[in-house]
Order: C-alpha cells, then structure tokens, then sequence
C-alpha cells in the first residue's frame, strides 16, 4: 500500500527523531522531516554507532546539495519558479559581494585624478572608464531598489501571515549588527574628522586598524541584511509576472556588473601607463609594477561576484521555458 | 554506416542517457526486482552490480528518483520505509536500458566482437 502524498509520514515521532539527529544537520530541515528518519535507520544497520569518515563527509556533500537543490539553484524537478527564484536571488548575493569590492575600490582609486600628468588626453581614459563605473554602480543600485519594492507588498504580506516568527532570528541578527556597526561608526568619524589626509592613510597605525575592524563590521552587516533578504526571499509568494519583472532586473544588475569589471581593468590598465606611482603608492604595491595586492583582490572579488551573478542569470534562462508553459 | 550508427545511439532520448553505475539506474535496477528500503538496496547494488554506495549518495538519488514519480514509498510500520518502482520509473529503465544495449553493441561491432550489428542500428 502506498503512502499517501510524497511527504507522508507515518511514524511522527521517529520523524522527530531523525530531523533533530546532529548526524543529517547538514540536510534542510524540510528534507530531514521526509528523509531523516529512514536515513538513520540506514546508518544504524549499516554502521552501528561508529561512521567511517568517508560516509560524514558524503552526508555534509549530501546534505549541501540538497540545500542547494532546495533553494532552487540545481535540478529540474522542483517547481520553475523556485528556479527562477533561486537566480534572482544568486545576482542579489553576488550584488552585496560586488558592493563590498566597490567599496574596497573606491577607497582605493581616492583622488586618482591628481596622480595623473597635466598633459593633453592623460585624464581622459581613467576618467571615462571611471565616469561609466560610476553610472553603471548608480543604475544597478536602483535596479536592486526597484526589484526590493516591487517585492515589498508580497513580504509584507508574508510578515502579517507569520512570516516574522519564520524570520525572527535573521531580522534580530541583522539588527544587532547594524547597530553595533552604527555605534561604531560614529567615534571613527569623529577621529576621522580631526585628521589629515595622510594620518588617516597608513600615518596612524590605530586608525589603520580600526578602520579595518569597522570595514569588517560593514562587511558583515552587509552580508547578514542578505541573508535576510534570501530568507525571506525564498519565501515569497510572487505572482508569474512579478518573477519576470524580477528577474529582468537580476538579469541587468548582472549585465551592469560586467560593465564595472570591464571600466575598472580599463581604468586600471590606463593608470598603470598614465600614472604608475599611484599603483605603487599603497602599503601592497612592488616598485614599478602595477600589480598591487588590493587592487588584484578587489578586482578579484569583483570578478568572481560577476561570474556568480551570470551563474545566477544563466539559470533564470534554463528555466524561463518551463515556467512560461505554465 | 559506422557514423550512423554512432548517431543513432547519440540520438536516443536524452532522459536515458545514464552511465550503468548511476546512482539512479542501479537503484531503479534493484526495484525492478522487488520493493526494498535503503539498507537492503546498499546490499542488493552492491550484490548485482559491485558498486558500494554511501548513504548521502544513496538518498540523494532517492530524493530525485521520488520527485520525478519515478520510485514511490511504502507504507511502513518501522524506520525502514521502503519503496517501489512506478510504471514511469519502469519506462525510464527500460528506456536507459536500451541506450546502453545500443552503445555496447555499437562498441562491440567496432571492436569486432559482433560481426552482424542488429538490424535496427543498420
């Protein structure tokens, strides 16, 4: 006789039992609710009290996938909209990593203008390339602006419906950070404030170092206010034509990041032929060479977020036929 | 001739395209035979087939096998649930089947193992 429905389950408590087991912790929890139970049984005949090291690491890959598969972002068995979803939601993760390399290199590329030669066309390509990273960095910060009010009715909704309990413990953690990062914010400016240019460039060790310690605590709130919103955002219910919309905007947020990689080695490239001693002036830079070890990892950063968000778009488009047949 | 033999098995249903050792095709192999849980799968692939497959693997295919309405549970009155192949999850193995008889047949025919290809890959 079969069970009724996929999800059945008949011994409840064992269920229990199974979901909470530390061994299948890396599974979500909705799987270990249908799975966990007979997937103990197994370990329980098959290895007793003792797992060999090979099957722990296979239940962590396991359980990542399923994870991964879960949120819509492999497989083509769930429903095309969580697929569609998990793309929007890949381009607005890589969004907050490309965030935090713009931010590394804005602070980089400070007063860039003034290292170049007064000759005739030395300002143009840096400028350009920087003008055109700008507008890009402008127009994809809207485009994810819009794609979160476009989809603020449906979480509010979700909020009202007991979405906040769902969410409960991301929102306090997001909060608490951002308050923490708030606090520590405003003595910095303050310091900041009462030093020169070069004081706060490497001149005052202390300040160096709690520069970085506040850049660490932007870094994560930045990435807890994501996880909030990929939370939340796997748990919206969002009509077809909503999604589409969404994911238009995904799709040019990405397209708007190749534009920023593309201006960033082009403004790089020019600097580095224009004005080489910028290149070399911060703490990582060898004599001579325009391979300085922040600009390598901010642009590395940058790329490796670009090529997240086009894993993201590509996606989207594996799955846009099957929920247009819908 | 030999090329379009070569097209032909290329060609066949993409879903069938499975390699012999695929966690999918060894378990929809084994529920061909019988309704089985986990444990006595593990036991009968590695009886039939030689292949030791670990638990994550095992129920990662499970998982997939179930959403595609290709295996479905049992009822159970213990942990060990187990499950059988549906008439889909049937179809899909005789469709994997014969995509991996067509290759061996090519591969043999190349190898001059089979002098006469069958007829339908002439």
């Amino acid at each position: 006789m079969r069970t009724e429905g996929l999800h059945a389950n008949d011994n409840h408590g064992d269920a229990i039992a199974g979901a909470c087991d530390p061994r299948l912790r890396w599974y979500p929890r909705s799987w270990r609710a249908r799975y966990g139970d007979e997937l103990i049984a197994l370990l329980d005949d098959e290895y007793g009290g003792h797992l060999p090291c090979l099957v722990r690491i296979g239940l962590v890959t396991g359980g990542l996938r399923q994870r991964v598969r879960r949120s819509g972002l492999t497989g083509d068995s769930g429903p095309a909209a969580d697929g569609v979803r998990g793309g929007v939601l890949v381009v607005l993760a890589a969004w907050t990593a490309f965030v935090i390399a713009g931010a590394s290199f804005a602070k980089f590329s400070e007063h860039f203008d003034e290292a170049l030669p007064h000759r005739s066309g030395a300002h143009r390509v840096p400028d350009v390339a920087f003008t055109v990273l700008q507008a890009a960095a402008g127009v994809a910060s809207l485009l994810v602006i819009a794609g979160a009010l476009f989809a603020a009715p449906a979480f509010v909704r979700f909020l009202r419906t007991g979405g906040r309990t769902t969410l409960r413990s991301p929102i306090r953690r997001a909060l608490a950070w951002t308050a923490l990062t708030v606090t520590a914010t405003v003595p910095l400016l303050l310091w900041a404030h009462h030093l020169t240019p070069h004081q706060r460039n490497n001149g005052i060790h202390w300040y160096g170092a709690l520069f970085l310690l506040w850049a660490g605590l932007i870094v994560i709130t930045l990435t807890l206010w994501t996880v909030l919103a990929v939370a939340a955002g796997r748990r919206l219910e969002l009509p077809t034509p909503l999604l589409t919309a969404e994911a238009v905007l995904a799709a040019a947020v990405a397209g708007a990041m190749v534009i920023m990689v593309g201006a960033t080695v082009v403004w790089w490239g020019a600097m580095a032929e224009d004005a080489p001693a910028y290149l070399n002036a911060s703490p990582g830079g060898a004599p001579s060479s325009p391979w300085d070890i922040w600009l390598i990892a901010t642009v590395a950063l940058m790329a490796a977020a670009m090529g997240t968000a086009a894993a993201g778009v590509v996606r989207e488009v594996r799955v846009w036929a099957k929920l247009r047949e819908r | 001739m030999r090329n379009g033999q070569s097209n032909r098995v290329d060609r066949e249903k993409p879903q069938a395209r499975r390699r012999a050792n695929d966690p999918p095709t060894l378990i929809l192999t084994s529920l061909a035979g019988g309704a089985k849980h986990g444990h006595a799968l593990l036991k009968d692939i590695e009886e039939f087939a030689g292949v030791k497959l670990g638990p994550g693997a095992l129920y990662g295919a499970i998982t997939r096998l179930e959403e595609r309405g290709l295996i479905e549970p049992l009822q159970s009155d213990d942990r060990r649930r187990p499950y059988q192949i549906t008439a889909a999850g049937s179809q899909a193995l005789a469709d994997s089947l014969a995509h991996m008889r067509a290759l061996v047949e090519v591969g043999q025919a190349r190898l001059g193992m089979v002098r006469t290809p069958r007829p339908r890959l002439a």
